[in-house]
């Protein structure tokens, strides 16, 4: 036994996890070895087939059909995806998107790699305030919602409470009731839960740095500020990519915090794609379309994710 | 007592897998009830009052577990995974077309005429639910949707002599209301409470037979009554009516409600007859003495007499098991009987068997009048769901800007999507 496992790690190794099982599953000579490795994969298999592979083909079938739920399906050819890019609406849909993910992930892992960075040269002195960070991750967005929602209220709101009580009173403002401020209100409520990863990820990388490094560094006489730019700064990227990543991802998908802050309005100031796709099919009962935008959606998925998956595979080799 | 909600139901399979002795009702009647809160207390109220009066009968009553923020989606799952049902709670006039259309109800006709229905319903409650010349469902709730409620104590501190039934003293009214530090008329107008305040203008500026012709698109959302209501409303917001419009589309209609009836911040507010239980239940105000409510107020004579009304029906389904016993359960709601239920309850029926003696004052003071007035459905419940989406968004870009060039602008876009949907 310990020999057949040997052999599958040597195999792995050598050229990778599936050299020559191809040739060995269709000669219909699988080794022992195989049937182990499949049996061990096929809870996997099952449940990823089970919960991602058949509603991803569904979805896709779905969004060639025009259906209500209840109406018998129609076939609609591409009529969805065309119909998709001649709606205004979609295209408000994209734009709120970009401006979403770009000010989350790019706000988000700004404060946390500053933070895991400031952490990195006092670590004790900063624990506090990274426990605080990251319990804010832990918290289900609908929890925060409603808190964010008390806090930008117009009327009673924390945030025009304190604008009020310092004299700013000109400055307050119905933050969700106005579009142009609206999008900003989710993006804050938004950030402070997910500024809680990148400040994980940024800090791991940052420990990760050998002490003895930054020691030289301490005895050839560079500053704090030194050392955060030109040592700490440059090996925590792998964490800060990683953050970007998962945040990027993380807001692609942002539904909650939209649904209770907004609900996409007003007049569809934050109604991102995700929301959208929503609207159309659980809304207004237009399942083949709200799936041709989920499509969309998840195209646009995988083309973020490319840059992080041929790193991962360079950095494998 | 003999409900099975869907918890039962499960335990009662278990036991009869697990070798218990299982019972069996000689006729189960299976409730597709997606209410909660009170509303569902009411439900089960006539469910358990039906099989008392008819013990043969069991009910099983089905309550969907998620629907979101339209209860259409829960119904809409729970068929499409298999779940069977005789009777179904509707109260939307739309997805009723819809599900006549898709062939899942039976129209009721016949029991209609075999059970003496007319007798209890007059014909604009059996024309609410009426498709290609057949009736499908009988409704045996009606909600006001034309109240403006507001506080005795405010108008009368205010120097408001009674309550402005006309549009002119209502807009009027507001001076009085400002000079007390008040915001004469809050509006809740994040999702979908600022269409009840066009719908009631519409139906005083162009009466029932327009709106009407306006939710079946038989005239154009540009047409000129359309813009003179919202000019009418206009009207309103010039007389500096509401909060800006930011804190509008920001709040619901539950903020607009604590303003009036609860913080005494604002002077009126419209909503539906559920403000009732509102202020009763979570203010624990006193009907009349505490708040009250007035009908929208009369802008043309000639439409004094329009109510805009909600309503709930039971519709009996295509493929139901028992489609005798749902019928004779919607007799059994219209009945005395069932009236008396519902009454207790504090919700009013169009059931001509109720006695009204048994509702609170609110209540009657609406029901009284439902059986006089020109009952229109509201408007929103009629439109297709993508309609009554750019429908709501269209209030909201009004509400920011009500210039004429809007007006234009936001009928143009309600005329186009009308003109998408009605092909």
């Amino acid at each position: 036994m310990s020999v057949q496992h040997g052999s599958i790690l040597t195999s792995q190794t050598q050229a990778g996890p599936f050299a020559g099982l191809a040739t060995r599953l269709f000669g219909g000579n699988l080794r022992r070895a195989d049937w182990i490795a499949f049996a061990l994969l096929a809870p996997t298999l099952i449940f990823f087939s089970i919960g991602v592979l058949y509603p991803l083909f569904e979805t896709i079938r779905v969004s060639f059909l025009d259906w209500t739920g209840l109406s018998q399906p129609k076939p609609a050819g591409f009529s969805n995806y065309t119909k998709l890019f001649s709606d205004a609406n979609f295209w408000n849909a994209l734009r709120v998107t970009l401006t979403w993910t770009l000010a989350c992930t790019g706000i988000s892992v700004a404060i946390g790699w500053s933070v895991a960075l400031i952490s990195g040269l006092a670590p004790k002195q900063t624990a506090p305030f990274r426990v605080a960070i990251f319990a804010a991750y832990g918290i289900s967005e609908t929890a925060s919602g409603l808190m964010w929602l008390g806090i930008l209220q117009p009327d009673f709101g924390l945030l025009n409470g304190i604008l009020r009580l310092v004299g700013l009173e000109g400055w307050a403002s119905p933050w969700l009731g106005e579009p142009s401020t609206a999008i900003w209100g989710v993006v804050a409520a938004y950030v402070w839960t997910q500024a809680g990863l990148p400040l994980l990820t940024c800090y791991a990388a940052i420990q990760a740095i050998p002490k003895s490094q930054l020691e030289a560094a301490h005895m050839d006489g560079a500053s704090h500020f030194q050392i955060l730019r030109y040592i700490m700064a440059p090996l925590s990227l792998p964490g800060v990519r990683i953050a970007i990543f998962i945040n990027l991802l993380n807001s692609l998908k942002a539904f909650d915090m939209i649904h209770i802050l907004t609900a996409g309005g007003p007049i569809r100031a934050t109604e991102t794609v995700g929301y959208f796709m929503y609207q159309e099919s659980v809304i207004y009962f237009k399942q083949g379309y709200g799936a041709a935008s989920t499509v969309v959606l998840l195209l646009a998925v995988i083309v973020c994710s490319i840059p992080l998956i041929l790193d991962k595979a360079s950095e494998s080799k | 007592m003999k409900i099975l909600n869907s918890a039962s139901a499960l335990a009662i399979a278990a036991m009869t897998f697990a070798g218990g002795t299982a019972f069996a009702a000689e006729k189960e009647l299976v409730i597709f009830n997606w209410l909660g809160g009170s509303e569902r207390d009411l439900i089960i109220a006539l469910e358990e009052g039906f099989t008392a009066k008819y013990p043969d009968y069991e009910i099983k009553d089905i309550n969907p577990a998620a629907g979101g923020d339209d209860p259409r989606s829960g119904i809409r799952s729970a068929m499409l995974s298999g779940e069977e049902f005789d009777l179904l709670l509707n109260t939307w006039p739309s997805f009723e077309k819809e599900l006549v259309a898709a062939d899942l109800i039976s129209p009721i006709d016949a029991a209609w005429e075999q059970y003496g229905w007319s007798q209890a319903l007059n014909d604009s409650w059996r024309n609410l639910a009426k498709h290609d010349g057949k009736t499908y469902g009988a409704y045996f709730i009606a909600g006001n949707r034309s109240g403006v409620w507001y506080r005795p104590d405010t108008l009368a501190k205010a120097g408001i002599a009674g309550e402005p039934t006309q549009w002119k003293d209502f807009l009027s009214s507001f001076s009085a209301l400002k000079e007390i530090g008040m915001l004469p008329v809050s509006i809740g107008a994040r999702s979908w409470a600022q269409t009840e305040w066009f719908e009631n203008a519409l139906l005083r500026t162009a009466g029932p037979a327009f709106a009407k012709e306006l939710s079946e698109h038989k005239v154009a959302w540009t047409d000129d009554r359309v813009k003179e209501t919202f000019r009418n409303l206009r009207d309103m917001l010039e007389a500096d009516c509401c909060a800006e419009p930011g804190a509008m589309l920001s709040s619901h209609w539950t903020d607009a409600a604590d303003a009036v009836l609860k913080n005494k911040k604002a002077g009126f507010m419209l909503i539906g007859s559920w403000a009732n239980q509102r202020a009763k239940n979570e203010y624990g105000l006193t009907p009349i003495k505490d708040y009250s409510y007035m009908q929208f107020p009369v802008i043309k004579p000639e439409y004094g007499n329009a109510m805009s009304v909600d309503g709930k029906n039971f519709l009996v389904m295509k493929q139901a098991k028992n489609p005798e016993g749902a019928e004779l359960f919607i007799d059994f709601v219209l009945s005395k009987e069932g009236s008396a239920i519902i009454a207790a309850q504090n919700l009013a029926t169009p059931s001509a068997n109720v006695d009204p003696s048994s509702y609170d004052p609110i209540v009657r003071k609406y029901a009284q009048i439902l059986p006089l007035v020109d009952v229109f459905f509201v408007l929103d419940d009629l439109l297709p769901a993508e309609l009554s989406g750019e429908f709501r968004i269209s209030l909201q870009k009004f509400l920011r800007d009500p210039s004429d060039a809007s007006i234009d602008s936001v009928t143009a876009a309600l005329e186009a999507k009308a003109s998408e949907l009605y092909q």
